[in-house]
């Protein structure tokens, strides 16, 4: 289900992968381990850190929107950085597997999708963490109305 | 619902009555009643004590009308306070167009001689001469456009209009069981040393002809009378002389003794002073300022209201001295008795500082914090009435509690409770004077960030029960007692 999902959601960004043999090493592996990492590792526990430690467990000063955005711009960094270093680790290997040595000069090639791969995830990272701030921040007394007031 | 009516007259009738409704924004409870009708008496319509005090009980009205519920006794502005035509309105009776809606007695503009008054040249001549020696020729031309000028044979006469005017008559009707009266004056001025045994008198008149006689004769009655607590500089050209405040005191005092009926309790109040204040007759530039003893003659009111009635019938006549736990000159709330005055003054007056600071140096700083966004408060800050209100009870240079505070600071009994509030900008581990709030690594004290997150978590149960200013005020009341009682060693 997983892999489905998110496959649809990065290939509805990026296309489908290139070289094309890579495809599969995306679809099965690479999409659906970043794009779990990212909605439950990065942008989930990013939220419950805002709103539940900072906010909740702790008072501290950093409760308002510029705090927030802050938060989702890190957010949004690490998650690019998850993407990039995750998509190139994995390519590399499936091309050791199959024995094929990238030409010089051609690494741009590979490189191309998996930017523009780590450039999505960034984006949805942001966004996974924009969904998990509703969700969570009614049970953070100092910042429930961060970023905005609705739903509470 | 019983009522206290206060008769503030003269220029220390309104300084108490200052200090008094300070301590009842701060939540100082007034027990056996529910109402406080203030009625200033001062010939002196300009006169600056008198005003700044009007325009502090009218803040607090307009600013304790909008608390809907009211608040709970203990909270900022439980007590309420009206004038007498608007506390007769509330309780739909009749209104009277003759009695205005405000604080001070309309003495309608006294500006004519006190010798026009009398009608000293349409006198028989016997008349005359007795005029002549009860009053100087000094009190015969003295202009009655700012009182008495420290003269109470001039007031004991003029002021005798106070018995047929529509106000008292107005006060007698709306007088009802169980309702208390208390007197605030000051024995060596002009206007309250006589003012307070006129009305005492005809109050407890059997004769009298005012309404509700019967009720009048046996209600409790207390009076406060300040002794002289300060000297004024030497001045030709006023006729108030201060070397003769204690030579009024000691004549006023023995008419006292023989005079005086049927009050249940006398408090008296005076200091020591050696300084000397500029001497003014009167008008706009008569406004000293605020004085420890004028808060301690608040203190003899809440005293006054929490003995039982038939304590105070049974035992009349009763009196009253006051003593500092320290004699200091610089008084701070370690200097109070601890039995009384510290436990009436100390907790909800560093509350109300404690609202003051905030709304000085950190509510800026907190407006996006949900307690903020329950109550809309940048805009509802900026717009709304209430809050402008409750800005200029605290804020105002004129009337308001900061303003009050640093008087109090300047005089020669200085009241100093608390530290300079400078340092009250980033947090507020050092408000009260020589008890600041212990901090350790783990442990910051009374931060900004704590009183954010207390006020996070009460407003959302404040505003479900109440509108936006009552939820306010019940939030911070709560915030801000909890703070005091456990973040501030000896409170």
């Amino acid at each position: 289900m997983f892999q489905q999902l998110f496959t649809s959601l990065y290939e509805a960004l990026l296309g489908l992968p290139e070289p094309a043999l890579l495809t599969q090493a995306f679809e099965n592996s690479i999409f659906p381990g970043v794009g779990l990492a990212t909605l439950f590792g990065i942008a989930l526990l990013g939220a419950l850190f805002f709103y539940l430690v900072l906010n909740r467990v702790l008072t501290t000063p950093f409760y308002q929107t510029k705090h927030w955005l802050v938060m989702l711009l890190v957010l949004a960094i690490a998650a690019g950085a998850l993407g990039w270093f995750q998509a190139r680790s994995v390519v590399y290997e499936v091309l050791d597997a199959k024995g094929i040595v990238i030409p010089a000069g051609s690494e741009s090639a590979y490189s191309r999708y998996v930017l523009g791969f780590s450039f999505v995830n960034a984006l949805f990272g942001a966004l996974f963490f924009v969904l998990w701030s509703f969700v969570v921040k009614g049970l953070s007394p100092n910042a429930k109305v961060t970023p905005i007031r609705w739903p509470n | 619902m019983p009522k206290l009516y206060i008769f503030g007259i003269g220029g220390t009738g309104s300084r108490v009555i200052r200090s008094l409704t300070m301590l009842l924004a701060a939540g100082a409870t007034v027990e056996n009643c529910d109402k406080v009708v203030p009625i200033i008496i001062d010939p002196d319509a300009q006169n600056g004590d008198m005003t700044r005090t009007v325009e502090l009980l009218k803040t607090y009205e307009r600013l304790r009308k909008q608390l809907r519920p009211a608040p709970s006794p203990g909270e900022f502005f439980a007590t309420e306070v009206q004038t007498l035509a608007g506390m007769a309105a509330s309780e739909n009776q009749p209104r009277d167009a003759r009695v205005k809606e405000t604080f001070a007695y309309n003495f309608g503009g006294m500006d004519e001689s006190y010798r026009d008054f009398l009608h000293y040249d349409d006198m028989p001549v016997e008349s005359r001469y007795l005029t002549d020696l009860l009053f100087t020729p000094a009190n015969l031309s003295s202009k009655l456009t700012v009182g008495f000028k420290g003269s109470p044979n001039v007031g004991s006469v003029v002021l005798n209009q106070l018995m047929t005017s529509p106000e008292l008559e107005f006060f007698a009707n709306s007088f009802a069981e169980g309702d208390r009266i208390f007197f605030i004056s000051s024995i060596f001025g002009g206007t309250g040393a006589a003012g307070f045994p006129l009305l005492l008198k005809n109050l407890r008149d059997p004769r009298t002809k005012l309404p509700r006689a019967e009720l009048l004769n046996t209600a409790p009655i207390g009076a406060l009378t300040v002794l002289p607590y300060f000297n004024l500089l030497a001045d030709d050209g006023s006729a108030i002389d201060s070397n003769a405040f204690i030579t009024k005191t000691k004549a006023a005092m023995s008419y006292y003794q023989q005079n005086l009926q049927k009050l249940n309790s006398l408090y008296y109040l005076g200091d020591q002073s050696t300084g000397q204040l500029a001497n003014h007759e009167g008008g706009t530039r008569q406004q000293n300022n605020a004085h420890f003893i004028e808060l301690v003659g608040a203190l003899a009111v809440l005293d006054f209201m929490r003995q039982p009635a038939d304590y105070l019938t049974n035992n009349q006549p009763l009196h009253y001295e006051y003593g500092l736990e320290e004699d200091t000159r610089q008084v701070n709330f370690k200097a109070l008795d601890p039995g009384q005055t510290f436990r009436h003054v100390a907790r909800p007056l560093t509350q109300l500082q404690l609202l003051a600071l905030w709304c000085r140096h950190h509510l800026p700083h907190t407006q996006e914090a949900p307690y903020a966004n329950h109550l809309q408060l940048p805009r509802a800050w900026r717009d709304e009435d209430f809050y402008q209100q409750l800005q200029r009870l605290l804020q105002d240079p004129q009337f308001g509690f900061e303003a009050w505070l640093r008087e109090l600071q300047t005089t020669e009994r200085a009241f100093v409770p608390f530290e300079d509030p400078a340092l009250s900008t980033e947090h507020l581990n050092r408000v009260v004077n020589g008890q600041p709030t212990p901090t350790g690594f783990f442990n910051k004290g009374l931060t900004r960030d704590y009183l954010r997150g207390e006020l996070n978590k009460a407003l959302p149960k404040a505003v479900a029960s109440a509108d936006g200013p009552a939820a306010f005020i019940h939030a911070f009341s709560e915030v801000l007692g909890k703070a005091v009682a456990e973040k501030i060693p000896g409170m």
